[in-house]
């Protein structure tokens, strides 16, 4: 198990170092880094200048080399933008993002699995069809429209939660719904599939030969079985919350990395952009691991040769 | 099961039209794609006005169904006065167009990728798993956003560049269906004729894809619908003063607490073009490869 | 002994299952008992009904199944009566025990053996902890599964697949039924296996006085391990009776036909076709007026298709559904069709063999868990042989002897590590690709996967025209035409494709693009073994008549050694990758040499009922190719190994007629076959 682990460690940080490259060379080839920061106005001989004081023209490994260095050491760059350290600037928004994703998995878990389970378990029946129904609907609300809704209804009509800002826990309710609701359908399905096939398996039958009927078979037998993806998806959509909340962050004016990340982007704020990019992709990186190591230890075929 | 039953009559072409004609979620998805499509095209003929037009003196007018509307903006006006019937009609246009650009888009890369890693497996496979890694590592939406913002928004922007970052679905697919047709025997038996790799990739391979990719293909069309919807709603996307039925949800914020149609109204045109394309969608499977149904 | 009191009576059973276009008739009005103490066999082909049977016993058919019966008892309990709830708490897993066919399948993958065993006592008496570990130890160890204790906290992917089933067995005794019901509980292991798993359960129900019911579709397996037999077809009972009285007096015609479809050892004369039964199993939705069996009985009369035929008695236990219109006499099978193979080559073969292999090595790199690094399974290792212009040679072996391997290097799709394999006198590797395919073709065994299905049959069969520019284009169409009536396809299916046909047509399809080339040599692997018997003997029939017309060679790969014994010229038996004995057919069946030729031989389960199973003493498990014993790769299952044989690995040697390899084979006694 452990040179499993060793291995996957290893293609995970080699992951993150390719993304860190990819994005590096994608945002320097999408627009001119000097221009930017000179603004609209600045004459040829501005931008020239700016180039040559920010090491613009340099060739674009070096570039990369000196970013890179940079982190291994602890300087994350230095936002043109906000006219701070990237550092500090990305771990005093961290806080309000990890809430919001954590809480928005809880809502996943409580809505999705229940549903799955409900639908799996008298398939092709009312219950079955209103879950997929929800599916459906859910997988095709925009979650943004979702959000400006809920602040329509809640901030006038039913004030009950709050509908910007992150101070207290209140805030996040209706953010993690919003953000929640976007991965319901994924998950969902996947466990009714899943819970669906574990029903129709071999072993399932030997269980009822056994003398095992509904509640026991499927807490014992199948849950088990089926749940066993579920889990390492739901790993993995965390990771995609963390780094997808910005449109939560930004209708529901909290102050995450979403929304630092939305408005480095429209300030053209590359350093900052690209240390985002590059913590996002680390994140999701190591939540796929976590949930491969989490799988090899809860299917004893993989966790036992 | 019955192993020796009289033959079917049916070849399996009718009996799969057979079977889509009585698929309900397929019916209802296909006329609402159609009856869209059909809207997006015709617009310039059927919208009343021209969506461009603004008239200061009519701004933020109700629909006809509340107090103070009118049916000559049957949906009402927006904050600039323009009407909002024409603009969401028009806005049809925006969604559809980039859905299916980018769906194509995604297609031919994903597609490629897929077929070529299951075909050939070994270390290409490998290769090519560890690109799809990398992409799924990335935050999609956020290097979108910065990419067309930093290119400049614009309708052919935002289709290059959410294409081009939307294949990893069709990749998966491909590449799992690629490597089990690939073990099958009637591969083998071409092999066995004498068939070269690039014969047997597209004779025998490909042509049993297609009821996958279109599955896929649609599913992609929707998410790439809702992408730039978001995209324009948070100002990176199509840019004024073009109708998107993303950037009217935020353009319509500013007046929302009292004038709420304005943000519900782009937002029901979204979530039908998406529930229908997603109808469609899984009505595809369900009547191409019933198999897999539950 | 069979005990005269009933144990289990069905009467009237009937099962419906309600489909999207109908209602399909799975089971109708079956009538079925069993004493104490009894076997009781149900046997016939696919989709008959006999699963059904098992599950609508026990409850356990499908949500759309709905069930009937006017009388449905275990000792003396009416089942009909109790709900479901009372079914799995008293009757299922307690006084019936099943087994399933699928031993990979049917254990849960994340629970313990220990634990999955003990559970099943739990289940019925909460709290009786120590006892279901202590019986399920004895039990483990009562199966012959070594080490028992140890197993207890083993995970069911750490046992090999007779092991498995074996652990089946175990668990449905943990309750001690009354009866236990086997569904097909051998058809998906080895053949040595088999043999010994069979004989473990006939023993096991013998000493601990259980009744037990036996579904199979092999007339052998029923013939040999069971007291009386009900023969099935489309969904009805159509004869009853003793193994005895059914085997050597079958009076209902399709159990006549059955029997005449079977190879059986010594029975024809070589050369002679199998008897065969026309047509397909009529289809179960909607009403059945008349017998089921009319379309395909040979003595069928107008009266047969009118109203269901009467239930006709010979004695006790002993029934058949047939109107006998033919009063006169029992008939016998109808005489099969006589004609000789021609024997190969006609006068002595001057170009030499088609095909020549020596040294060929074979293998594949493994993973058998993603933290292991790879191992190599060697999976042809040394094989020296070579095939004669108009021979039908016999691969024959147990899964992972490297048959198939070695198949797929004589068509050219598989590499070879090292050796070198000759086309003629060429080397394999210089031949052009199209000039190979042209001379050597395959057929492979599972007709649903070897058709592509988007194409229709006509293009199946003429793409092997189209890629070799073969004859003119336009003609192509009429040759496909002339192969399709050659193989006994009506002309009509050229545009069907190929999910209309059914097992039997697909698979002389894959014939059909096989030999419209005209090739030399047909590889086929395991041409039969995924159809039905009745079906088995039409396409065999086929490749006989085919071989004549064209002057084919075959190279047949397969595990059924009846089938060998009634089509191959010679035969050559693999074992882990090696060739163990190589020889002319006759001399192989009747004096076989090496230890594991002839536990094979004696694995055959002939329908002949009384013998009982043989135990060939090879032990219960196939070993794992990826640790090859030292010495003779069979030495740890052999009964007659010695030191030696641990430490030398023999060679192969002979004269050219028959070659063995084993160090002992001069010594051995003398080998009597079991008929």
């Amino acid at each position: 198990m452990l040179r499993y682990a060793l291995r996957r460690l290893v293609l995970a940080l080699a992951v993150a170092l390719t993304v860190s490259v990819a994005t590096f060379w994608l945002l320097r080839a999408a627009t001119d880094p000097a221009a930017a920061i000179a603004g609209p106005d600045a004459t040829e001989e501005v931008v020239a200048q700016v180039r040559s004081e920010y090491g613009f023209d340099r060739p674009i490994v070096a570039q990369y080399w000196e970013w890179l260095r940079g982190v291994l050491s602890g300087d994350f760059g230095h936002s043109y933008f906000w006219r701070t350290s990237v550092g500090p600037l990305i771990l005093s928004h961290a806080p309000v993002t990890i809430e919001l994703a954590l809480s928005a998995i809880l809502v996943t878990i409580l809505v999705a699995l229940p549903l799955g389970i409900a639908a799996a378990l008298k398939p092709n029946t009312l219950v079955d069809r209103a879950a997929l129904t929800i599916a459906v609907a859910a997988q095709a609300i925009p979650n943004f429209w979702l959000g400006v809704m809920c602040i329509v209804i809640f901030a006038v009509k039913l004030p009950f939660f709050p509908v910007s800002g992150d101070k207290t826990w209140f805030h996040f309710v209706l953010p993690a719904i919003v953000l929640g609701t976007s991965s319901v359908p994924a998950v969902m399905r996947l466990t009714r599939t899943g819970l669906l096939e574990v029903m129709a398996s071999d072993y399932i039958r030997t269980a009822r030969a056994k003398g095992f009927v509904s509640l026991p078979l499927l807490l014992r037998h199948a849950l088990r079985n089926a749940l066993l993806p579920v889990v390492s998806v739901l790993a993995v959509q965390l990771g995609h919350k963390l780094g997808g909340s910005f449109i939560v962050e930004s209708v529901f004016a909290m102050n995450g990395l979403g929304r630092l990340a939305m408005q480095s982007v429209l300030g053209a704020d590359i350093p900052t952009i690209q240390m985002l990019v590059f913590i996002f992709s680390l994140t999701f990186v190591a939540m796929t691991f976590l949930a491969d190591l989490l799988n090899a230890w809860l299917d004893p075929r993989i966790r036992l040769s | 099961m019955t192993q020796a039953v009289e033959m079917l009559e049916l070849s399996p072409r009718q009996a799969m039209l057979r079977r889509a004609r009585r698929h309900k979620g397929l019916l209802i998805g296909s006329a609402i794609m159609l009856a869209m499509a059909l809207v997006a095209i015709a617009a310039p003929l059927i919208s009343p006005y021209d969506p461009y037009l603004q008239n200061l003196t009519q701004r933020l007018m109700p629909p006809a169904w509340d107090a103070g509307g009118s049916l000559s903006h049957l949906l009402g006006t927006d904050n600039l006065g323009r009407d909002y019937l024409s603009r969401i009609l028009y806005g049809a246009r925006v969604s559809l167009t980039i859905g299916i650009g980018a769906a194509l888009i995604g297609a031919i890369i994903g597609v490629g990728l897929g077929v070529t890693a299951g075909f050939f497996g070994g270390r290409v496979d490998q290769a090519i798993t560890y690109l799809l890694t990398c992409r799924l590592a990335l935050p999609g939406l956020l290097l979108i956003m910065s990419l067309v913002f930093l290119i400049g928004p614009s309708v052919t922007s935002v289709i290059c560049v959410i294409g081009m970052l939307h294949w990893t679905y069709y990749l998966v697919v491909t590449r799992a269906e690629t490597q089990r047709i690939r073990q099958l025997d009637y591969v083998a038996a071409a092999r066995a004729l004498g068939s070269s790799r690039l014969q047997i990739m597209l004779h025998e391979i490909v042509p049993n894809l297609f009821n996958q990719i279109a599955v896929v293909f649609t599913l992609e069309m929707g998410l790439a619908i809702l992408s730039e919807a978001a995209l324009s709603f948070l100002g990176v996307g199509v840019p004024p003063p073009t109708p998107s039925w993303g950037s009217m949800i935020a353009e319509g914020r500013s007046a929302m607490f009292f004038r709420p149609w304005l943000v519900v109204l782009p937002g029901l045109a979204l979530f039908m073009v998406v529930v229908a394309v997603n109808l469609l969608g899984d009505g595809v499977r369900d009547v191409t490869a019933p198999e897999s149904r539950n | 002994m069979a005990n005269a009191r009933p144990l289990l009576t069905v009467e009237g059973l009937s099962v419906d299952i309600a489909l999207g276009h109908g209602v399909l008739h799975a089971l109708r009005d079956i009538d079925l008992s069993l004493g104490t103490g009894e076997t009781l066999g149900l046997v016939g082909e696919s989709g008959c009904g006999k699963s059904m049977t098992a599950l609508a016993l026990t409850g356990l058919l499908p949500a759309q199944a709905r069930r009937s019966a006017s009388k449905l008892r275990l000792a003396g309990e009416n089942l009909l009566a109790l709900s479901d709830r009372e079914l799995a708490r008293r009757v299922r897993g307690n006084r019936i025990g099943m087994i399933f066919q699928e031993p990979m399948t049917s254990l849960n993958p994340v629970y313990t053996i220990g634990r999955q065993l003990t559970e099943t006592m739990l289940l019925h008496r909460p709290g009786a902890r120590r006892e279901a570990g202590e019986r399920a130890v004895y039990l483990l160890e009562k199966v012959g599964l070594s080490g028992a204790r140890g197993r207890f906290s083993q995970y069911p992917h750490q046992l090999s697949g007779g092991q498995r089933q074996r652990v089946m067995i175990a668990m449905a005794l943990m309750n001690q039924p009354d009866l236990l019901i086997a569904d097909e509980p051998t058809t998906a292991l080895d053949v040595t296996i088999q043999a010994q798993t069979l004989r473990l359960l006939v023993d096991l129900r013998r000493e601990l006085g259980m009744s037990m019911i036996l579904i199979t579709h092999d007339l052998g397996v029923v013939a040999r391990a069971v007291d009386r037999v009900a023969v099935m077809y489309a969904g009805q009972v159509v004869e009853t009776g003793s193994a005895a009285e059914v085997f050597s007096n079958p009076r209902h015609p399709y159990t006549q036909g059955l029997l005449g479809c079977i190879p059986r050892p010594g029975r024809l004369k070589p050369g002679e076709r199998l008897g065969s039964i026309p047509g397909t199993v009529p289809s179960l939705v909607g009403s059945l007026s008349g017998c089921a069996y009319f379309e395909r009985c040979p003595r069928a009369v107008d009266d047969c298709r009118r109203a269901p035929p009467p239930v006709r008695s010979g004695g006790p236990g002993r029934t058949w559904r047939c109107l006998e219109p033919d009063r006169s006499s029992p008939v016998q099978a109808p005489p099969p069709h006589r004609a000789e193979i021609a024997p190969p080559g006609g006068s002595a073969p001057t170009h030499g063999p088609i095909m020549r292999a020596s040294g060929v090595h074979c293998r594949f790199r493994v993973r058998s868990s993603l933290f292991e690094p790879a191992r190599h399974v060697k999976a042809v290792d040394g094989v020296d042989i070579e095939v004669r212009r108009g021979e039908i040679l016999a691969l024959v072996g147990e899964s992972g002897c490297g048959k198939t391997t070695l198949a797929r290097v004589l068509l050219g799709l598989q590499e070879i590590a090292a050796g070198r394999v000759l086309l003629g006198d060429k080397d394999i590797g210089e031949v052009p690709r199209m000039l190979l395919t042209r001379r050597v073709q395959p057929v492979f065994q599972d007709p649903y996967a070897s058709l592509n299905p988007r194409l229709t049959i006509g293009e199946i069969i003429k793409r092997a025209l189209d890629l070799h520019g073969i004859g003119p284009a336009a003609e192509r169409r009429q040759a496909v035409e002339q192969v399709m009536d050659q193989v006994g396809l009506p002309p009509s299916l050229y545009h069907r494709f190929p999910g209309q046909l059914s097992g039997g047509q697909r698979q002389r399809v894959a014939i059909a693009r096989a030999i419209v080339m005209k090739p030399e040599m047909v590889v086929c692997d395991e041409p039969t073994s995924a159809l039905d018997a009745s079906v088995q003997a039409q396409i065999l029939n086929l490749l006989l008549d085919l071989r004549d017309r064209l002057g084919l060679t075959y190279v047949i790969i397969t595990h059924d050694l009846a089938l060998v014994e009634h089509v191959a010229t010679r035969v050559a038996v693999m074992y882990l990758g090696q060739i163990v004995e190589l020889g002319e057919r006759e001399e192989v069946f009747s004096r076989p040499r090496h230890p594991y030729a002839r536990a094979l031989l004696e694995s055959v389960l002939t329908p002949a009922p009384g013998i009982g199973i043989p135990d060939t003493g090879l032990g219960h498990d196939y070993p794992n190719p990826l640790e090859l014993p030292s010495g003779c790769r069979f030495h740890p299952r052999c009964p007659f190994a010695t030191g030696d044989c641990r430490t030398t690995a023999p060679e192969l040697e002979g004269s050219a007629d028959h070659a063995v390899r084993c160090l002992r084979a001069a010594e051995l006694p003398q080998w009597k076959a079991v008929q």
